[in-house]
């Protein structure tokens, strides 16, 4: 058993790409760590967030910080973008997996392409990847996805964005048993990215008041 | 035969009679031939400046560039043969982010300058190569238990200190303050050495400068009242902006006056909190527009002082 | 006695204001037999970073020396002490590269004049994590919420002292894996004071 980290929903919205996942480390089932971030901003540009084994993920991590280092070193005004970063991730995943030693990981990418629209893209440990508009990782794979199909759209704006996944997270603190209710928020945009400090998320309790017939 | 080597100068693995390795100081040889390449260490940043001469009309004038970025908190500037000088530059590179990703700390810069030292005189111990034909110019911003107390003392966050290192092509490291090479080395350092800090210089040094400082006030003082005659320039009172000039102003003294006109200057500074950045070229021609009109001023003002670059000459030690 | 000596214990480590403290019970078991009952589950990796072991006493001791070794070149190379963050670092690589192979749960903590008290967990898989408490091994299960509901960072010495041998106590007196007395050390930040490596009694 190892330390993993929980569920990521990402969307899409009319000019910047929106992601949330909670702070929480969990050992099998115990909430281990609390408070961790599991959103990692890259350059000015690029977020990147996980869920599944935190160790393969730290030093996948590691791995992408010497290639940002290596930007810097080259000095010639080429940076990775996210796209590129997902690429190369999925150059990597893939061949972890090809050498039988798979990365645990479901890595979410958001930022930006060559042409300066947004990206969001998805690859998991095998190396499978896509590109998408939206996307969930972990069992808001199965919670948060359906209810975004329903309601997503290519115009929609920021704060319809922010409402759409807040109203995922509350279905995810309420029915699964690994996610933590401190949430954190973040969004990529032309400015530039931005993490917010994990906030509390409660869910509507108030179907407590419903008794059984006697 | 007859030459200086008399047979001992063909491999770096044979001493000479008098000890020495002639393919070594050979090798300074094609340093000191080629451009001028100077570096002033400042209260917190640093700076590289260099000439480089023009090789031809054609070329592309910010092409050859001679001060590589080895990471965030390190540059180097590479004098003599550029070639065998990236070569330094893409191993130096590596050991950085080596380090960091061992130790997950910047790689302190004297660590860096002794590697970088070794993997030079390596090359001067085998017979199959041959030495580097470059002076590496190593500097960065090391954040280490000296710069913590130092801004613990100060009660300011610790963005670390600069630091300066010269390794020849023996492999020799040394801490510097400022640094000259290449062609117009002679003049150059005469210059940085009266930048020097007062605890800096040697005391034939500071007596010149106080005689230099003394006609210099009493000049000012008949010409235009006495302002500003004691505020004293030096390397840890300049921002990096004025100590650009300053490069420019030394590498223009120092410049090749057989010809008809400077190559082109490169400056790339680092600072505390600041990555390895070159200076616009546009505003390098400005300063050198505005230095060139201060020299002849300066040099149509007192036609009667001795030339003090000669002056420097018989302080020069090699 | 075919079963390997495994280090079922109780180990944490905290930050308090002005310094860190580690602190670990003494029981070494062979299967139900307690092989050693004063053992040394604190190793010194430097003069102000120090780990705590819990697993497999063979991995860990390895991890502790081999990290000892390397950051005592390091610590030359560089001409100053290391970083508490260079001791995580150096364990992190080699409890991630032989995960498989290894059983260790690990703490880091100590104190560097650059970066003042840190304390990483390093649990089993090659993770590591900078965290103000952290509390490892067998018996950490059982004291889990009384360490969410007690730790302060602002405590001082002698409250974080007082709070480190109160929680071991607790430990070892509801899990079998855990027991003897409890040994810590205390790292302060600075430099005049010592560093102290003490023993207690449970005070249950």
């Amino acid at each position: 058993m190892t330390l993993s980290g929980g569920s990521i929903i990402a969307i899409k919205y009319k000019g910047g790409v929106m992601m949330t996942a909670d702070t929480l480390l969990s050992f099998g089932r115990m909430a281990r760590y609390r408070g961790f971030s599991r959103i990692r901003s890259f350059g000015d540009n690029t977020l990147i967030s996980f869920t599944g084994d935190h160790a393969d993920f730290t030093t996948l991590m590691e791995e992408m910080e010497k290639e940002i280092e290596h930007d810097v070193q080259q000095d010639d005004g080429v940076v990775l973008n996210a796209s590129e970063i997902h690429t190369l991730l999925t150059r990597i995943l893939y061949h972890h997996r090809s050498d039988m030693k798979p990365k645990w990981t479901y890595l979410i990418v958001a930022g930006s392409d060559k042409d300066g629209k947004s990206f969001l893209g998805y690859i998991d440990l095998y190396g499978t990847h896509f590109e998408c508009d939206y996307t969930a990782t972990g069992y808001a794979e199965d919670l948060a996805l359906p209810m975004i199909r329903r309601e997503w759209n290519p115009e929609i704006t920021e704060d319809q964005a922010a409402a759409l996944l807040q109203k995922c997270v509350k279905v995810c603190v309420a029915r699964d048993c690994k996610q933590s209710s401190d949430i954190q928020f973040a969004k990529v945009s032309e400015t530039g990215t931005s993490l917010s400090r994990p906030v509390k998320i409660d869910c509507d309790w108030s179907v407590a008041s419903y008794k059984e017939i006697e | 035969m007859s030459g200086i080597g008399a047979g001992y100068d063909l491999s770096v693995t044979t001493f000479s009679q008098e000890g020495r390795i002639f393919q070594v100081e050979y090798a300074s040889k094609a340093v000191e031939t080629r451009g001028t390449m100077l570096s002033m260490r400042l209260d917190d940043s640093i700076l590289i400046a260099t000439e480089k001469p023009t090789l031809s009309k054609m070329a592309i004038s910010s092409s050859r560039r001679r001060v590589y970025r080895i990471s965030s908190h390190i540059m180097m500037g590479v004098s003599g043969i550029l070639a065998d000088g990236r070569a330094i530059v893409e191993w130096a590179r590596e050991e950085t982010s080596r380090f960091k990703d061992n130790y997950d700390r910047d790689i302190p810069v004297f660590v860096l300058a002794e590697r970088v030292g070794n993997f030079m005189h390596a090359y001067t111990t085998h017979p199959s190569v041959r030495p580097f034909g470059t002076t590496i110019c190593l500097c960065g911003v090391t954040k280490d238990v000296q710069s913590a107390r130092a801004s613990r003392a100060a009660k300011k966050p610790d963005n670390g200190r600069p630091e300066l290192f010269q390794i020849t092509p023996s492999g020799d490291v040394n801490r510097m303050h400022a640094m000259a090479v290449g062609k117009g080395r002679q003049v150059a350092r005469v210059e940085l050495e009266k930048l020097l800090p007062p605890h800096n210089r040697d005391a034939f040094t500071i007596e010149m400068d106080a005689q230099r400082r003394q006609v210099e006030a009493a000049r000012d003082t008949e010409e235009e009242g006495e302002e500003e005659a004691a505020a004293e320039k030096h390397l840890d009172n300049m921002t990096l902006d004025i100590a650009a000039k300053e490069a420019v102003r030394i590498l223009y003294l120092a410049r090749d006056a057989s010809e008809t006109e400077m190559g082109e200057i490169e400056i790339c500074g680092i600072g505390v909190g600041m990555i390895p950045t070159f200076i616009p070229a546009e505003k390098i021609k400005n300063l050198l527009e505005e230095v060139k009109k201060e020299e002849e001023e300066e040099s149509s003002d007192d036609d009667e002082e001795t030339d003090e670059a000669e002056l420097g000459e018989s302080s020069e030690t090699e | 006695m075919a079963e390997p000596v495994k280090l079922g214990t109780t180990i944490m480590s905290v930050k308090y204001a002005g310094g860190v403290i580690l602190g670990a019970d003494t029981r070494t078991s062979a299967g139900s037999y307690v092989a050693n009952r004063v053992s040394y589950k604190i190793s010194k990796l430097s003069d102000r970073i120090y780990c705590c072991r819990s697993g497999s006493a063979a991995d860990t001791r390895f991890l502790a020396d081999v990290t000892k070794t390397n950051l005592s070149m390091h610590s030359s190379i560089i001409e100053e002490p290391p970083l508490v963050r260079t001791a995580a670092r150096l364990m992190r690589h080699y409890t991630y590269a032989y995960r498989e192979h290894l059983s260790a749960g690990l703490i880091v903590a100590g104190v560097d004049e650059i970066e003042g008290p840190k304390v990483f967990q390093l649990p089993s898989g090659g993770s590591a994590i900078e965290i103000p408490v952290a509390i490892g091994g067998s018996g950490s299960t059982f004291i889990t919420a009384f360490v969410d509901a007690n730790y302060r960072p602002d405590m001082n010495k002698a409250e974080a002292l007082q709070f480190v041998i109160r929680a071991i106590s607790h430990a070892m007196d509801r899990d079998g894996s855990s027991g003897g007395i409890i040994r810590t050390v205390v790292i302060p930040e600075s430099e005049d004071e010592e560093v102290a490596e003490e023993w207690h009694k449970t005070v249950l």
